[in-house]
């Protein structure tokens, strides 16, 4: 400890001014070069590795060995992080050597005696520990999902299209133009992202919900002591679960199909006429809705079966006693207790569902066709429709906005989720 | 409905018997429904070729013809195909439990600067839309030379799974009491030390349901395999029962059925039997 008294104010701006300084300040000699050291390294490296890769981000224009327009702006887009990393440094930084500098004021204040405890209690040493455990998975997602979104996003605000595709030609930054387009009232793009959205919206809320309902129907019957051979009943319900979904999804391809397709041939033999599954509008709906009711009940059995069982039974057997009927206990017992807990899984799956791509990509490919329109089909949702617009179409920058858009979609929807399910208030709880 | 009183149970008024009866009927119903496309598929691989597959559940004249075909037609490979999406899925599994682990034991056990921001930007990682990150990855994997590769596809498969697993690892982690560890900690064990001897061998169901997960996820994944393999060599399940359904012959039919029957088949086995396992691993956070 060089300095009794340091001062917390003094610690920062040294240390703000340069990483470490602070911290030499206060009498941490060895933290303090180690922190100079790697503004040093950073500073090297922003004038050297980094620079090209900054200057591309903000121009787009070809640099040094960066000459695709796509490379250009990952390059800029891996630097950026890296200085806001080094940011994010710099700012703990700051705020160590002030902290440090009142804690070791605070333990120059004490008595004699008490100071005898190791400093080191009063400040002590941020370990690298925790980050060594998580360095791995972070510099793991850190190149598969966050620079890859990053990228993702940014293209929302280029021209990256047909005419402007690397490696031959290059692409620009055009601002908010793509949303313009998408959302200029009356264009043939407005027109087309109101009916795909509205189908999008549908198909969520009614998937979602028919779903739950047989899902809730199902485990209901099956918590009933009436009934006998649950675990035959059960094992046969779960079954859609175990099936991948690509599987099923081809299957039922087959199964509605108008030619070969036996749900057509039932129907017939039943004396109803065949339905046109895939090629009108409303029963390719009808059809896509089936598919993922089939494909879905399953879970939501599972998760409703395992949160009725959460239930304690004195709630029922007080409420018999007071002379509820078997339909009371259900309204007034059951479903609000049930969906008390079930409600969060619920918004999360419907969520995922708003972005079920799956489904209606390898089911209907987002068809039947629409008259006039900018490429989406009548069960094109929202995701089946951005991927038909970047690799069919090649329109790379408007597909990118659109994803924008779901994306704040999903944030909304999520955000109640968190909401409900307290995930942040827990988050905050535990530290 | 949910609950029946032992009074109630023997007043056997008709009401009550309707309402069984009521009950079973939905449940038959469901289990034909959920049944029918099953067994279905099931016969159609046993249909021969010739003719329109129907909608008959026994086939006139079964055949393990298409059976034989998937194994010996240089078009199916089905042991091709197979193989490749075994060593796909098994593969990203083994590395997404293998970097998981560690980080979730960290955010569980540890308390250290942006902690609680990592999380929640794991959590906003999972709420983006695939679509936005396919241009970037394919360009990012063209750059490392992984185009066309399984290498590529493992790579975007374990860091894809990356987010979901800490998270249900890190809320197994929570539940696993702290105590054991903490009086090894005092018996000189190191931290790494409590973590492989103490909390893994306790925490081993969320092990093997972090693994399946992991496992079952790119098993069928047909979106990513399509835009990373070329190559009809490399081609996963998937992308195999995709060129046997987009063809739109009919007469193809049988044989994708007994493709899809050969795929499907260990997973429902291996589900099945692990079912308890994956629900609570699911559900264990979620509801308490």
């Amino acid at each position: 400890m060089a300095r009794a008294n340091p001062n917390p104010v003094v610690a920062g701006v040294l240390s703000a001014l340069l990483a470490g300084a602070g911290q030499v300040y206060n009498g941490q000699r060895k933290k303090g070069v180690t922190y100079m050291a790697v503004e040093a390294a950073f500073l090297i490296l922003l004038f050297t590795v980094l620079r090209d890769p900054l200057y591309g981000l903000v121009t787009l224009n070809p640099v040094g060995k960066f000459l695709d327009s796509r490379h250009i702006l990952l390059a800029g887009i891996i630097a950026a992080f890296v200085v806001a990393a080094y940011a994010w440094f710099h700012i703990a930084n700051i705020v160590d050597a002030a902290r440090s500098a009142s804690s070791i004021r605070a333990f120059h204040a004490l008595p004699e005696d008490a100071r005898r405890i190791s400093p080191e209690y009063w400040a002590p040493a941020r370990t690298l520990g925790p980050y060594i455990y998580i360095a791995p998975s972070i510099l793991a997602a850190f190149f598969v999902i966050v620079i890859p979104l990053a990228f993702g996003i940014l293209l929302a605000f280029t021209n990256y299209n047909l005419y402007h595709c690397p490696p031959a030609g290059r692409f620009d930054w055009v601002g908010l133009a793509n949303f313009l387009k998408l959302l200029k009232p009356g264009s043939s793009w407005q027109n087309q992202l109101t009916m795909v959205l509205g189908w999008n919206i549908t198909y969520a809320l009614l998937g979602t919900t028919l779903a739950f309902v047989s899902g809730l129907v199902l485990a209901l019957i099956l918590q009933n002591r009436r009934i006998r051979f649950k675990g035959v009943f059960r094992a046969i319900l779960m079954l859609p679960w175990a099936v991948p979904a690509t599987v099923s999804i081809m299957v039922f391809f087959g199964l509605f199909n108008t030619t070969f397709g036996p749900i057509n041939d039932i129907l017939k033999s039943l004396g109803l006429k065949a339905v046109p599954w895939f090629q009108d509008r409303t029963w390719a709906r009808v059809s896509v809705l089936l598919t993922h009711v089939w494909i879905s009940t399953p879970f939501n059995l599972s998760i409703i079966s395992a949160a009725l069982q959460s239930i304690p039974e004195e709630i029922y057997e007080a409420a018999t006693v007071d002379g509820a009927s078997p339909w009371q206990s259900l309204a007034k017992i059951t479903f609000p207790l049930l969906m008390s807990i079930v409600a969060p899984i619920l918004v999360l799956t419907l969520a995922g569902n708003f972005n079920n791509f799956g489904i209606i990509y390898l089911l209907t490919g987002g068809g039947p066709a629409v008259a006039g329109s900018r490429g989406a089909g009548a069960t094109d949702i929202l995701m089946t429709w951005v991927y038909d617009l970047g690799f069919r179409q090649l329109q790379w920058s408007t597909a990118s906005a659109l994803a924008v858009l779901v994306f704040i979609f999903v944030v909304i929807f999520s955000l109640i989720n968190f909401r409900l399910s307290g995930v942040l208030r827990q988050l905050r709880e535990e530290e | 409905m949910a609950v029946t009183s032992r009074q109630e149970k023997t007043q056997r008024n008709p009401g009550r018997v309707l309402g069984t009866v009521l009950m079973y009927l939905v449940l038959i119903m469901a289990c034909i429904i959920v049944l029918y496309p099953l067994i279905w598929v099931l016969s159609c691989s046993f249909k021969s070729t010739a003719g329109l597959v129907g909608s008959s559940l026994i086939p006139a004249n079964p055949t393990l013809a298409n059976y034989k075909k998937i194994f010996t037609d240089p078009n199916v490979n089905f042991g091709r195909w197979f193989f490749n999406t075994l060593k796909l899925s098994a593969v990203s599994a083994l590395v997404a439990l293998a970097l998981t682990t560690p980080a979730a034991y960290a955010f569980s056990r540890m308390r250290f600067a942006g902690r609680r921001q990592t999380l929640i930007g794991f959590m906003i990682c999972q709420m983006f839309p695939g679509f936005m990150a396919i241009v970037a990855l394919y360009t990012l994997l063209g750059w490392a030379g992984l185009i066309d590769t399984h290498l590529g596809l493992i790579v975007l498969y374990a860091g894809g799974a990356i987010p979901f697993s800490i998270w249900l690892l890190k809320g197994y982690f929570d539940s696993v009491p702290v105590e054991i560890e903490e009086s090894a900690l005092i018996d000189g064990a190191t931290k790494f030390q409590a973590f492989t001897r103490i909390l893994l061998p306790l925490a081993r169901p969320v092990l093997y349901v972090v693994a399946l997960i992991n496992f079952l996820g790119p098993y069928a994944e047909y979106l990513l395999a399509q835009v990373v393999i070329n190559s009809g060599s490399k081609w996963t399940l998937a992308m195999g029962m995709r060129s046997l359904t987009v063809s739109q012959f009919a007469t193809d039919w049988p044989i994708f059925s007994a493709v899809s029957v050969l795929t499907a088949l260990p997973i429902v086995i291996v589900f099945l039997s692990a079912e308890k396992y994956i629900v609570s691993g699911l559900t264990r956070g979620a509801i308490k």
